[in-house]
């Protein structure tokens, strides 16, 4: 008897209780929430490379320099080979700075090997003859790059970004580029451009990963609220305007070019190392004597 | 009257709301998810347990302690800014709390209504197999069609009348009664 009591107290309590809660989250959730105070825009990725894409390799040993009596003319690499990706305007500034770098490096791969250089040239084409006449060789490399990007996740919106002089909304897509390829050296005769040897490396896979951001334009669709009245209040309909999603709009910032920059990064080392491997010495002395040969043949 | 309603009744504003099929819910997400939750356990005690008058162990009040955190945690992170707020999250956090609230609500109402037989009272894998179904039901919110919306909008008024029902049969036989 004491216990059916004592829970029928326990029963009022909760019904009590009960209304209070009600009551209370009645209260409580009219209550409009604080507004949120919009976060600071963000800023786009800034460049690592600044728009300057340049390599740099330092040769593993040094000889004293013109100790080799070999002259040897150096060209930067041809890039723009047909589907070569490096061929594609949006890259032109990386695969310039990476020609560039190359036919610097190559001067100083040959400088340290001993050997007295001519260039870098930018073209076969701005070699005089009288350069080609003084020199013994012209190494010409030729570079071909694929690069294959597939987007690895779904739009995102990123939230709020300052982007030329104002605040926008922001949409970004990872992608991963795999980028593979090869160079090939090309040791010729400067005045026949006779070649006299080749040697091709092939690169291997890089895999890169990086962000593509598009201004993200808000999609909204009307809906009607319907709001059933009550006792004498007759019922409304109301249309608000509901953001719905974003779709993708222009590109603000394509993290490509900063993708393949870094895999040439990757690359660039083994490359040239190759190069410090393939320029042998004695190999180019001995060049000299058939390169005298074909001057003589060509009656030059 | 229709501003004071929608404030303190339905507590509607559009960017609480939830949209399934071109119509919105009558109440904001969080009070249609207590609501659907009360109705949904409401159902369940109607069904399975209409005579228990029996209160709650402490083992089932615990789990039912532990199912209404998540909406108290949602709405103190909301209001510190913590995160931002989601529709779905604020239903199905508000229907855990309307299933453990009716839960404990339903027997204390039976047990001062009087008509009591013996019979066993809710268990804890009960309460969670409740709050299962209707956490399944809370993900309605998530497919936008018309029976998606029919069926919460259902729920919401059905645990709105039911709460009311419960909570005033409860109040005139705790007030009529003596001990």
């Amino acid at each position: 008897m004491e216990r059916s009591t004592r829970q029928m107290r326990i029963s009022r309590w909760v019904i009590g209780l009960s209304l209070l809660v009600w009551v209370g989250f009645m209260l409580a959730c009219a209550t409009p929430p604080p507004p949120m105070p919009p976060p600071p825009p963000k800023q786009l990725p800034a460049s690592a490379w600044g728009d300057r894409y340049t390599y740099r390799y330092d040769p593993p040993a040094q000889k004293k320099a013109a100790s080799i009596p070999a002259t040897i003319i150096v060209v930067n690499p041809f890039y723009k080979e047909t589907d070569s990706t490096l061929a594609n305007p949006t890259y032109s500034k990386v695969a310039k700075g990476f020609s560039s770098s190359m036919g610097v490096d190559t001067d100083k791969v040959l400088i340290a090997k001993g050997m007295t250089s001519k260039g870098p040239f930018a073209t076969e084409d701005e070699i005089t003859y009288s350069d080609k006449k003084v020199s013994d060789l012209a190494i010409v490399p030729k570079v071909f790059l694929t690069a294959d990007a597939r987007y690895i996740t779904k739009w995102l919106v990123e939230g709020n970004y300052y982007y030329d002089e104002q605040t926008i909304t922001v949409m970004s897509r990872e992608f991963e580029m795999k980028i593979g390829g090869w160079v090939s050296f090309v040791m010729q005769e400067p005045l026949s451009a006779q070649k006299m040897w080749i040697k091709r490396l092939e690169l291997p896979e890089t895999v890169v990963k990086g962000l593509e951001y598009y201004r993200a334009i808000p999609q909204y669709e009307t809906r009607t609220h319907y709001d059933p009245g009550f006792l004498f209040v007759p019922p409304t309909r109301s249309e608000y305007k509901v953001l719905v999603g974003h779709n993708p709009g222009e590109m603000i910032y394509d993290g490509k070019k900063e993708a393949l920059a870094d895999a040439i990064k990757q690359m660039y080392p083994e490359i040239m190392g190759k190069l410090w491997i393939y320029v042998d010495t004695d190999e180019i002395i001995s060049l000299k004597e058939k390169v005298k040969e074909i001057r003589e043949l060509k009656r030059y | 009257m229709r501003e004071f309603l929608g404030q303190y009744l339905f507590h509607w504003t559009p960017e609480r709301a939830i949209w399934l099929g071109g119509k919105t819910l009558t109440w904001d997400a969080r009070c249609a998810g207590i609501y659907a939750g009360i109705c949904i356990a409401l159902l369940f005690h109607l069904l399975l347990l209409r005579n228990n008058a029996k209160l709650p162990p402490r083992s089932v009040l615990t789990a039912a302690a532990v199912l209404v955190l998540p909406m108290f945690i949602d709405v103190i992170s909301i209001h510190f800014q913590v995160r931002q707020p989601v529709n779905s999250l604020r239903h199905l956090t508000g229907l855990l709390f309307g299933v453990s609230f009716c839960s404990v609500l339903y027997p204390a109402v039976r047990q001062l209504l009087g008509v009591s037989y013996p019979v066993a009272g809710l268990r804890i894998r009960l309460l969670l197999l409740l709050a299962g179904v209707g956490a399944l039901i809370s993900s309605l919110t998530l497919w936008d069609r018309l029976f998606s919306y029919y069926l919460l909008e259902f729920l919401s008024w059905g645990g709105f009348v039911g709460l009311a029902t419960l909570i005033a049969s409860g109040l005139f036989a705790g007030l009529s009664k003596r001990d």
